[in-house]
């Protein structure tokens, strides 16, 4: 589940909403094909804006920053009542030209983002709806040279001589728009109602800036163009895009245990932990459900065959990557806390000598390895089951590395917990334990619990990561993720809930106090998601999986020594 | 020996810690009652711990204090490879032997000066447990190399800073090190300081100063999710200097803010677009 460039494009978007206004909305991308104007709406309090699937980034960010504008400086919606069409759409660039003056007042850059988009002029004619896209630039730009003698006296109505904004209140907005509509009447220009669009293509449609008038007949002309934001409609445009937030997950909130694809015999304990939902922006508390059972056992046999050569060698490996503490050795160095007496002697009589001493006066030492408490969590969800090159499976691989792992952490002085986990819905996160800290590695039963690992389910890693995060202690510990996949679960169509929730507890682990990071096994390349999410240096992606144990060690290796 | 050296090493005689006096007023614009809280510390011969983002003016706090108190500073900048050897000292070899080299903490303790270890959460474990015989009523620091059992001199005092918005992996203070200090929590300054901060530290004008400092609002709200922390004000100061030295505000931004708050492409995007929109 790659995230789209779309999704990449929103958070932009979003950051550059934050950082200049401190609004959140929730951004929606509109279906190909309507009306390439963006929407803006309110639902449940928040604000919603609906962005045209088309657009380079400049207009993007245009879209953006003029829905913000509405938003910091916009008011009341206004009756439609009494209002013809052609005076609504005067009200409507009065108050577009009005907000967006108040927002350049704070940020002059704007100005520079909108002012290649207005380009109205002269040269549009002199119809109702070249006139109103002229006054919309010269409203927009005070130096923009119209000769139209109208644009003079709209301009001397909405401006005060020194520059300021003449028309501050509604009513005053409503009174401009309503005397303007009949100076066109009075031109004999009429608007057709239907075929107008604001202009430029940068400013929404305004639906926002009008109440829902029940008395008047279900659609003026004028609105038919307009999904309506505050309807049943617009439910039906977004889920198109973007399912609504997982309330609406199938099996409700009872857990199913009939029918699921994870087999659960003896649960040791069920937990519930909290889960970041991005479209409201909190965690939902007690929201997943993690159930503990130890992993079932199987034949361990084949697996007992290929391990003993790999973990000598990931032992050594593992050591001389360790050292010591920065505890004195036995050899010499030129910089050091104590002096070396061997050395001293030799210097004491290559100067009695008359020789230059030998610098190398201190004893060596060098970093140790403190001891780390290790998670190594295995996704066993159904994507690990895809076969590799060499006739075996994802799962086999995770499995080999992590035991492998394990022996060599312990063989090297630290601790070690093996768990799988994968999950099936939110109401279904099952952690399997594998290895205890306390049991040896390569231990009989141990092994026939790794090989009881099948795998089967969905990668709800945020959920997985909290589970493991509130089994470690303060102690230098670290979980280290091993997958294939990316955060996914079949309750969840946002490709951004997961790997935002995700990002969301690795925060709270490294809040813990606990490291994280991830080796991504998979011959596709690199995962953007998890890239995204884990620390810069702590993922780790490998195309082969036949070298996993291996990197597996030099990276926990590496992480032991920060 | 020439006439020179011999006056600077019994200048030396006279006053160990010469080099470490602060011998001209730092600019420093107190935003809350710290100075009247350190003076406080400082008259109980309390240790302060100094908390705050970084970027935001412990250090030159300090050094301020230092200046105040007509006190010598010592400042350690702290690393994941900073021995007890680095601050207590180690032994030489020299033409007649073995001679003992003061560190910098055993220079403060025993000339009396403030020693300022700057991010001590950096500093390994086992060395920050160094510090504690100096930071209870004991006021000892026992140097094993030697034998010898320094007490503290009436001038010592221990300041320590850190930043715990950014902890990096498994680094923090053990309960029983940061229980021995009293702390004060820097924030970035208010608006009205922190334009007067960066107009007096780079030379813009008043304008460009409110601009760069809301600028620093900006960013300080996407701390948390895209950035780890917002814009220091050292960022602002930077970008201030660029811009008196004739770069564009948006250049100078740019290059001072966007650039070394981030590496992530969409992040940096959302920066650039919002520094676009703040200056004409």
């Amino acid at each position: 589940m790659p995230a789209s460039p779309e999704s990449a494009g929103q958070r932009t978007l979003s950051l550059y909403l934050r950082a200049l206004w401190d609004l959140a909305p929730r951004l929606a991308t509109l279906p190909a094909g309507t009306p390439a104007r963006p929407i803006l709406g309110i639902e449940g309090g928040r604000p919603v804006l609906h962005l045209p699937p088309t657009g380079d980034h400049a207009l993007r960010l245009a879209r953006a920053a003029h829905a913000a504008a509405h938003l910091s400086f916009g008011g009341m919606p206004f009756e439609r009542a009494r209002l013809k069409p052609v005076q609504r759409a005067l009200l409507e660039i009065l108050e577009d030209a009005r907000v967006e003056w108040l927002a350049m007042q704070a940020l002059p850059g704007l100005r520079r983002l909108w002012a290649p988009l207005h380009v109205a002029d002269a040269g549009w004619g002199n119809g109702a709806e070249a006139l109103l896209a002229r006054l919309t630039h010269c409203l927009f730009d005070p130096a923009h040279a119209d000769g139209h003698a109208w644009m003079a006296r709209v301009r001397g109505l909405f401006f005060t001589p020194r520059g300021g904004l003449a028309l501050t209140t509604p009513a005053q907005l409503r009174d401009a728009a309503s005397r303007l509509g009949n100076d066109l009447g009075q031109m004999r220009l009429n608007l057709n109602p239907g075929g107008w669009q604001i202009e430029p293509a940068y400013r929404d449609d305004n639906s926002h800036l009008w109440t829902r008038d029940e008395k008047l007949p279900p659609s003026t002309p004028l609105e038919q163009e307009r999904p309506d934001t505050g309807g049943a409609g617009d439910d039906e445009t977004d889920t198109t895009y973007e399912r609504p937030p997982p309330q609406a997950t199938p099996g409700g909130d009872a857990g199913e245990a009939s029918g699921s694809v994870l087999q659960i015999e003896s649960a040791l304990r069920t937990v519930t932990y909290p889960e970041w939902d991005r479209l409201i922006g909190r965690a939902r508390p007690d929201w997943c459900t993690v159930i503990e059972t130890p992993a079932p056992r199987a034949d361990p046999a084949p697996l007992r065959a290929g391990l003993g050569l790999h973990v000598a060698r990931t032992v050594h490996r593992l050591q001389a990557a360790a050292v010591s503490d920065r505890r004195p050795t036995r050899s010499r160095s030129k910089d050091g806390d104590l002096l070396h007496t061997g050395a001293l002697i030799d210097a004491g009589i290559a100067l009695r000598a008359g020789r230059d001493p030998e610098r190398r006066l201190y004893r060596d030492s060098a970093t140790r390895i403190e001891a780390l408490d290790v998670l190594l969590l295995i996704d066993s969800s159904a994507s690990a089951a895809l076969a590799l090159p060499s006739g075996r499976s994802v799962l086999d691989a995770l499995r080999e590395a992590a035991l492998i792992a394990a022996a060599a952490l312990e063989a090297t002085g630290h601790r070690c917990t093996i768990q799988g986990f994968a999950s099936d819905t939110r109401q279904r996160v099952r952690v399997q334990r594998v290895k205890e800290f306390h049991e040896p590695a390569l231990d009989d039963s141990v092994l026939a619990r790794a090989c009881g690992l099948r795998s089967a389910g969905s990668t709800r890693m945020g959920a997985a990561i909290r589970h493991a995060t509130a089994q470690l202690t303060i102690r230098r510990s670290l979980i280290m993720l091993l997958t294939d996949g990316e955060p996914h679960d079949v309750d969840i169509h946002d490709p951004r809930y997961l790997p935002d929730d995700l990002a969301h507890a690795l925060a709270g682990a490294g809040r813990a106090g606990v490291a994280t990071a991830c080796l991504h096994a998979s011959p596709d390349g690199t995962s953007p998601a998890l890239r995204r999410v884990f620390a810069a240096g702590l993922y780790l992606p490998l195309r082969r999986p036949d070298r996993l144990a291996e990197v597996l060690c030099t990276c926990i290796a590496a992480i032991g020594r920060r | 020996m020439t006439a020179d050296l011999r006056l600077a090493e019994a200048a030396a005689e006279r006053d160990p810690l010469a080099g470490w006096r602060v011998a001209d007023e730092p600019y420093y614009a107190a935003s809350g009652d710290e100075v009247a809280a350190f003076e406080a510390a400082h008259a109980r011969h309390l240790p302060v711990m100094l908390k705050g983002p970084t970027g935001c003016g412990k250090t030159r706090f300090v050094e301020y204090m230092a200046w105040k108190l007509g006190l010598p500073l010592i400042t350690v900048a702290c690393h994941e490879d900073l021995t007890a050897g680095d601050l207590i000292g180690r032994f030489l070899l020299d033409a007649d032997g073995t001679r003992w080299q003061d560190g910098p903490l055993t220079r403060a303790v025993r000339y009396g000066a403030i020693c300022y270890l700057d991010e001590v959460v950096e500093a390994r474990a086992d060395t920050t447990v160094l510090i504690h015989p100096l930071t209870d009523a004991r006021r000892q620091l026992p140097l094993a190399a030697t034998g010898e059992l320094l007490h503290a001199h009436p001038d010592f005092r221990l300041v320590v800073s850190w930043n715990p918005g950014y902890q990096g992996l498994h680094k923090t203070l053990k309960p029983s090190t940061r229980q021995r200090f009293t702390a004060l929590e820097f924030g970035y300054p208010d608006v009205a300081h922190e334009c007067a901060i960066v107009m007096h530290e780079s030379g813009v004008d008043d304008a460009t100063a409110r601009q760069l400092v809301a600028l620093a609002e900006r960013t300080r709200r996407l701390a948390g999710d895209g950035l780890d922390e917002g814009a220091s004000t050292r960022m602002l100061i930077h970008a201030g200097l660029l811009i008196a030295h004739g770069l564009s505000p948006r250049s100078a931004c740019r290059q001072a803010v966007a650039g070394p708050l981030t590496d992530d492409g969409e992040v940096t995007a959302a920066l650039i677009a919002a520094i676009d929109a703040g200056f004409a």
